[in-house]
């Protein structure tokens, strides 16, 4: 649950998120729930010439499981607290 | 349990699926595993009718966004892509497939298994 909770503080930031078919867009998180599934505002995508299919759509739902990587600024999130706190999951996980 | 596709009930989305295809459809139903409920279902390009009623699994979703050029959701069609420039409208370079299906993958089971009762 831990990235879920670090989901939830990205709340309402912009953010990128690549998907395994290569689609990247770029927009305002605006929800995710416990599977990781993301509702982004205001989507742009990145290269919107090679992949049309999502001219004309603003706000979209995005499956978890289709999601390669979330690019997100470097201020918003202290790697430190975060790799910290995977640990202790990990950790009590093991217990 | 995922309300996030509720804001979408019969409202006209663009679903992208798993192998590649684009549709757009009225959504009528979901549930937590993203079984999405959809009617009316049409190419996103072509506008050719796929079918009126189609459950699409949670596991084909790739995702599911809203169209924006609608403040008339159900049986009027959306008139987005004609606004997009006609360049732009055939989708040329298909979406990547994400199944990680291989091509031919019996006739390599087939010969698994002849190697196996061989022994």
């Amino acid at each position: 649950m831990l990235f879920f909770s670090f989901f939830k503080t990205l709340v309402d930031q912009e953010v990128t998120v690549e998907l395994k078919n290569d689609i990247e867009l770029k927009g305002t998180l605006k929800s995710v729930d416990q599977f990781l599934n993301l509702k982004l505002d205001n989507i742009s995508c990145s290269n919107e010439a090679k992949y049309p299919h999502l001219s004309s759509v603003r706000n979209i739902f995005i499956r978890g499981s289709t999601v390669r990587y979330v690019y997100v600024d470097k201020n918003m999130v202290d790697t430190n607290l975060l790799q910290d706190a995977a640990r202790r999951e990990a950790m009590s996980a093991k217990k | 349990m995922s309300p996030l596709l509720k804001d979408f009930l019969n409202k006209r989305v663009v679903v992208v699926t798993t192998d590649g295809q684009c549709f757009t459809a009225l959504l009528e139903g979901f549930d937590k595993n993203t079984n999405l409920l959809l009617s009316d279902v049409r190419e996103r390009f072509s506008h050719a009718l796929v079918a009126s009623s189609y459950l699409m699994r949670g596991t084909q979703v790739v995702c599911c966004g809203l169209l924006s050029t609608q403040d008339n959701p159900g049986s009027t069609l959306p008139s987005a892509p004609a606004s997009a420039p006609a360049s732009v409208q055939a989708p040329t370079t298909a979406l990547k497939d994400t199944k990680n299906r291989i091509p031919n993958e019996h006739q390599i089971w087939e010969k698994v298994w002849a190697a196996k009762t061989a022994k």
